[in-house]
């Protein structure tokens, strides 16, 4: 054999490394219960206790296994509605109220005014008791508990994102994603998770400085912006846009794009930006209505995305209420 | 060894049902403590939650009992873990999102510095084996890629319980170094 070594020094470390993992590994596989359990005893662990935490946590898991290759359960009607979905609407915090309705209303139809929309008190979401994992059979079965499981994350999500804790909400519902994947499908899970990874991504511009550039809808993205809406063709929005010479000509064409694919377009003149809760509405948002049908509530969702898909910052679809007077409001606030 | 591969099937017959998991949880235990593994019920629980749930699958016809497998893969990701964190740390506020987004493999920088410490740990592990010739001797054959106590006790000309004895002392030795390395990188990284 050569002299030579084959092997650098960190090279040879983790090959020793290796080996040593391997030989513990053997040595421990051949320790009767007893000695295992004396073993772990002199280093101050308890070994009863030690295995038990280790069985519940395989059984939890191996419940979370098998309710991800379960087929999701639907109802008699076909559709899903997950109870964390239900959970997650009644807890949104985001209940948008228009304060000065009136105010809106005499915008819309050009009389001037501004527009003024409250955020109400978020409500802490509901939360259910974490489930426990049976250390024995009968139990519930294991998509049930993993359901159970992604029920809670959801409503602890909801809580969450109602207290802008973006990155504890979006972890939450990508959790409860893995345990229940049909749930997360829902329009208010998804829209919840859209909203949660923009606000984080916002925070990231933001973090960064963002852009003192006036925003802009250049021809290409103008034309992805309006193929992505040309599905919705038909759909009525109303764009209120904050006046001024940086939100004006980016709302000009966002109007044009949104007519070329095919939306009805209501642009009231406002004199003063959109407020919630007091609070100047930056950027874009997306507002529907509650009880707005599920072309609208579609139309919102691809509103959404097809805004960020052009690079501009958004937020939303937020719930607007009911009797707004506008199913599906852009609003366009200052940078 | 065949036999044993034999025994624990091919990786296709591994059925996580049928393990006792609250055995292997305290296997897996035993040997993150004798490895010195800093909070050792944290990096087993891991282990076993990403053997579960697919993450880390175990191999039974591998060369590593599923408890090492355990400890391995979660010690992997602890430490891969550790450099994110100081790849963040060094980028400040604005990678608060990337925790959410697979982070990149690492730099050339990266591996160059973890190069460095596996060096560092090598000629620490030398220096600790100064007293005891025997371990010295099969640390220096690891550089030559001879692993395996066999091999070792052939090319040594050996008796294998010899080289089987040395290796036990070296494990704890190994054990010393590493959990010093860790020391090293909270010295470097405050």
């Amino acid at each position: 054999m050569s002299d030579d070594p084959k092997r650098s020094p960190s090279e040879a470390w983790q090959a020793l490394e290796k080996g040593a993992l391997r030989d513990e590994g053997e040595r421990v596989a051949k320790l009767g219960n007893e000695e295992l359990d004396a073993s772990l005893a002199a280093r101050g662990v308890d070994p009863e206790a030690a295995r038990r935490r280790g069985a519940e946590l395989a059984a939890k898991l191996l419940a979370q296994r098998a309710a991800g290759a379960a087929q999701p359960a639907t109802q008699p009607d076909g559709k899903v509605v997950p109870i964390a979905a239900a959970r997650a609407r009644r807890a949104r915090p985001a209940a948008l109220t228009w304060l000065v309705a009136a105010a809106a209303a005499a915008a819309v139809l050009g009389g001037g005014g501004a527009a003024y929309v409250a955020l109400n008190t978020p409500e802490p979401a509901p939360t259910t008791p974490v489930p426990t994992v049976p250390s024995a059979p009968p139990g519930p079965p294991p998509e049930v508990l993993a359901k159970q499981e992604a029920d809670t994350l959801r409503g602890r999500a909801a809580t969450e994102c109602g207290a802008t804790h973006w990155a504890a909400c979006l972890s939450s519902l990508r959790q409860a994603g893995k345990l229940d994947p049909q749930g997360a499908a829902a329009r208010p899970v998804a829209r919840m998770q859209a909203k949660a990874a923009r606000a984080l991504l916002h925070e990231e511009l933001d973090a960064k400085g963002g852009s003192v550039e006036a925003r802009t809808l250049p021809a290409k993205l103008a034309a992805g912006f309006t193929t992505a809406l040309a599905e919705h063709r038909g759909q009525a929005v109303t764009l209120a846009c904050a006046p001024g010479a940086e939100p004006q000509p980016l709302c000009g064409w966002l109007a044009a794009a949104l007519t070329r694919a095919g939306w009805v377009v209501t642009r009231p003149r406002l004199k003063a930006p959109v407020t919630v809760d007091g609070q100047v509405v930056h950027a874009t948002r997306v507002l529907v209505a509650p009880d707005a049908d599920d072309a609208t509530q579609s139309a919102a969702d691809a509103l959404a995305d097809a805004l960020e898909g052009a690079l501009l910052r958004t937020s939303g679809p937020d719930e607007a209420p009911a009797g707004s007077g506008s199913p599906l409001t852009l609003v366009v606030g200052p940078q | 060894m065949l036999a044993q591969h034999l025994e624990r099937g091919t990786m296709s017959e591994f059925d996580p049902n049928a393990v006792d998991w609250g055995r292997t949880f305290a296997e897996a235990l035993e040997i993150a403590l004798d490895l010195k593994i800093r909070n050792a019920e944290d990096v087993v629980s891991e282990g076993v939650t990403m053997v579960i749930d697919g993450t880390a699958p175990f191999d039974p016809s591998g060369d590593v009992t599923l408890a090492a497998h355990v400890v391995a893969v979660a010690d992997g990701k602890r430490r891969n873990q550790a450099r994110v964190d100081r790849r963040r740390k060094g980028r400040g506020q604005n990678a608060k999102l990337v925790q959410f987004l697979d982070e990149a493999p690492p730099t050339p920088e990266e591996l160059l510095e973890e190069r460095a410490m596996g060096d560092r740990a090598f000629e620490a592990l030398l220096a600790a084996c100064e007293g005891d010739l025997e371990v010295r001797e099969l640390v220096l054959l690891s550089r030559k890629d001879v692993d395996e106590a066999a091999d070792q006790a052939e090319t040594l000309g050996w008796k294998i319980e010899r080289v089987r004895n040395a290796r036990k002392r070296m494990t704890r030795l190994i054990a010393q170094v590493a959990e010093s390395m860790q020391a090293w990188k909270d010295e470097d990284d405050p």
